[in-house]
């Protein structure tokens, strides 16, 4: 089994995808399974925004890690958050105008305290500016604060150092048996297998 | 050459590769029955799935352009129209195997509880069939397909001694057991046609919880790998891809002579002639073609003196709420994906001794989503941001349950799918209008659904996410959707008979969902299943004897 394995991650890394097609159809079987082989040849992708501007992209970088800071583990920034985001909202005229709207009205706020801009300001500032949109939900300055907030988690939680490295997620992984709960004291007193209906 | 061709005749022509379709073309085949089945769509290529594309490689691969198998029907391609204020999402799979390439694999048998209720409490028309005329049909594709599965039967959940081992419930799953206890409630182990162990020479789960993502291995009953690759292996079966069926012809005599179908590549419209037709398109669009075969012996529609058909229709009613067990919050991460969604079932309890209830029918519960996920959406619901967010979201990872009751809907003469004559699709065929929508019943039974869900997770001493309290799912949403095409004794009351066989029509068979008299709480494909052999069954014998 071992040397199958091996034989097929060589191929794997050589060969596209569609050439390693043909090789899982025949081999069904779960002992043979070979996730490996489904990864794909990575081209690297476009390091600046493809949609927003710098200074649009900076903002939202900013905002992205006021929502999910850097702690031990990697922030939204760490996680290319910002570069999800500027992906997500190329394709979506009715992201585009509330972020324009969103981020016009940060600056707007900024100026009120006499700041360039919302980047510009210190991240006590940002944040006292973030509390008050959280803090009144109802708004539609609060409505962009919801959307980014989402967007963010979104991005984070399904990159790999948002949900590996930080939650710490296991799952989409060969194993040949599942052992569940193996804490008694969280099961039912009597065995449910044991009750019936009336 | 300007000789027309003659249209092909078959034995039986199956329209669907379905769970429905799929059973009914093997059980014939093995039995020396000629079969052509025509399928709206193409076989899904499982080495392409996407099964092990973790969610950052997918975000990569999105960027690049690269997307996952598109499973489901497009509603530019086929539109379906429904009033502003009655939405209805129908979601369609077309293509070998259906719906079942991506189904959530709950294998609920129905009980006399379920059999029982037009009969008992007189709404609707009693079913024609008892649990005893099912149960051997039911232990054979259990045997057949593999179900896993505990020997904890309810009244209202039967079982069978020929169950895979069930899969070990995880933590959340656990507690919601203990705590349902508590409230005098019993939560199951979950009955699922996941091979969780190898069976019938299909390769057994191997717990990535992927499913909903295609399964790269077949572990779990799909009617293309389970169903027609077999009856293909007999040399009598054969499948036309990228037929979308129009229209059943009829003779002179009123029955069944064929189908009209279009070509879905080519757009030109075909014919083939067949003794015996059967349906097994999926509830609605089985009936959206049996309404559009209008004829001078069928003006509204085939087989539809009883004006039944497209009447009644009903899916089933859902909510979810999501809680966080306390004994969890901020414990271990495990790997939480066993054969994906749930592992544990309540079954309907409501119709018991000491129960009160000032509804019809009931509901059942399921519990997909409980533990660590390949995503953290609940952080949504939480408020705040920065570190005490992050930290929120961190802890409450491994506690998350999930509870998402479903509830019977009752069948309605105005719940109802209807064809215009001047709505045309592309293939020049009239469109639907699906009108559905749910009644005081149905908000009734939510009340005690919500009421039911809010008590385990209390007893459960769990956070609860907030939710609005008697929000229903978009009808549609739980993509079940039965009877508008219902079985009954009775010719002027039910389009087909216990066999489902077409009442009007003898040699035309509907053997879906459309077919069920009623929606009952549970997932309809085991019932699909056990339903369309025993009809299979019957109509080999049939035609043996010669009467069809």
């Amino acid at each position: 089994m071992h040397s199958r394995r091996t034989a097929l991650i060589k191929i794997a890394s050589a060969a596209t995808s569609a050439a390693i097609a043909p090789l899982l159809a025949d081999t069904p079987d779960s002992e043979h399974h070979l996730h490996e082989a489904m990864e794909q040849a990575a081209t690297p992708l476009a390091a600046g925004p493809a949609y927003f501007n710098q200074a649009d992209f900076e903002t939202i970088s900013k905002l992205a890690d006021l929502i999910i800071p850097r702690t031990d583990t990697p922030g939204a920034t760490d996680a290319g958050v910002p570069h999800w985001i500027d992906f997500h909202v190329s394709s979506k005229p009715e992201l585009q105008e509330k972020f324009k709207q969103g981020l016009a009205y940060l600056d707007e706020q900024a100026h009120t305290v006499n700041g360039p801009s919302f980047r510009a300001l210190a991240a006590e500032q940002q944040t006292a500016l973030l509390q008050a949109l959280n803090a009144d939900p109802d708004t539609a300055q609060s409505g962009f604060f919801r959307t980014i907030k989402d967007l963010t988690i979104d991005g984070y939680y399904s990159s790999e150092q948002g949900l590996v490295q930080e939650l710490e997620f296991k799952g989409n992984t060969f194993r040949a048996s599942f052992p569940g709960c193996t804490h008694p004291e969280h099961w039912p007193s009597a065995a449910v297998s044991r009750e019936s209906g009336k | 050459m300007t000789a027309k061709k003659a249209v092909p005749m078959h034995d039986v022509v199956i329209i669907g590769s379905g769970a429905a379709g799929g059973m009914a073309a093997w059980n014939l085949t093995r039995q020396g029955v000629n079969v052509l089945v025509l399928d709206a769509g193409e076989r899904f290529d499982r080495a392409k799935f996407w099964s092990h594309v973790k969610p950052w490689q997918a975000n990569a691969r999105h960027e690049r352009g690269q997307y996952a198998p598109e499973f489901h029907l497009s509603t530019t391609e086929q539109p379906y129209r429904t009033p502003a204020d009655k939405p209805f999402d129908l979601v369609r799979v077309w293509g070998r195997g259906g719906k079942t390439n991506i189904w959530g694999r709950v294998s609920l048998r129905y009980s006399d509880v379920d059999f029982e209720g037009p009969a008992r409490d007189g709404w609707g028309v009693p079913w024609p069939i008892r649990y005893k005329d099912i149960v051997p049909y039911y232990d054979k594709v259990d045997q057949f397909i593999g179900v896993c599965g505990g020997l904890d039967d309810q009244d209202s959940l039967p079982g069978s001694k020929y169950m895979l081992p069930p899969p070990a419930p995880r933590c959340g799953e656990r507690l919601l057991q203990k705590a349902a206890k508590q409230i005098g409630v019993s939560i199951v182990s979950g009955r699922r046609a996941v091979l969780t162990k190898p069976h019938n020479g299909h390769a057994a789960c191997h717990y990535c919880g992927a499913c909903g993502s295609g399964c790269d291995v077949g572990a779990f009953f799909n009617s293309s790998d389970y169903l027609i690759d077999p009856a293909m292996q007999t040399g009598r079966l054969q499948v036309i891809d990228n037929a979308v069926v129009s229209r059943v012809m009829v003779d002179d005599k009123g029955l069944a002579s064929g189908v009209q179908y279009c070509d879905r590549k080519t757009k030109t419209e075909r014919r083939v002639k067949a003794r015996i037709v059967i349906m097994g398109a999926s509830c609605v669009d089985s009936t959206r073609i049996l309404l559009n075969s209008k004829s001078s012996a069928h003006p509204n529609g085939i087989g539809n003196s009883s004006d039944a058909i497209g009447r009644y229709l009903c899916e089933q009613i859902r909510f979810h709420i999501y809680g966080f067990m306390p004994e969890l919050l901020g414990g271990p991460v495990y790997d939480d994906s066993g054969i994906g969604g749930e592992h544990i079932y309540m079954p309907r309890f409501n119709h018991r001794d000491g129960r009160k209830r000032d509804y019809l029918r009931g509901f059942g519960m399921q519990f997909w989503g409980c533990g660590a996920q390949g995503g953290a959406s609940y952080a949504k619901a939480l408020p705040g941001f920065g570190v005490d967010f992050k930290k929120a979201v961190k802890q409450r990872y491994p506690a998350l349950v999930a509870l998402h009751p479903y509830g019977e809907t009752l069948g309605r003469a105005e719940n109802r799918i209807t064809v215009d004559d001047k709505d045309l699709d592309m293939y020049g065929v009239p469109r639907m209008k699906i009108e559905y929508q749910i009644g005081d019943n149905e908000h009734s039974m939510a009340k005690e659904m919500y009421d039911t869900a809010e008590q385990i997770l209390r007893a459960a001493k769990a956070e609860i996410l907030p939710y609005e309290r008697g929000s229903l799912d978009k009808p549609g949403s739980a993509i079940h959707e039965h009877g508008s095409c219902r079985m009954g004794d009775d010719p002027k009351k039910s389009p087909l008979n216990a066999f489902n066989q077409m009442h009007d029509v003898k040699n035309l068979f509907v053997v879906d969902g459309s077919a069920f008299t009623t929606a009952s709480d549970k997932n309809p494909t085991l019932t699909i299943l056990a339903l369309a052999w025993r009809a299979t069954d019957y109509l080999a014998d049939q035609m043996k004897k010669g009467n069809v």
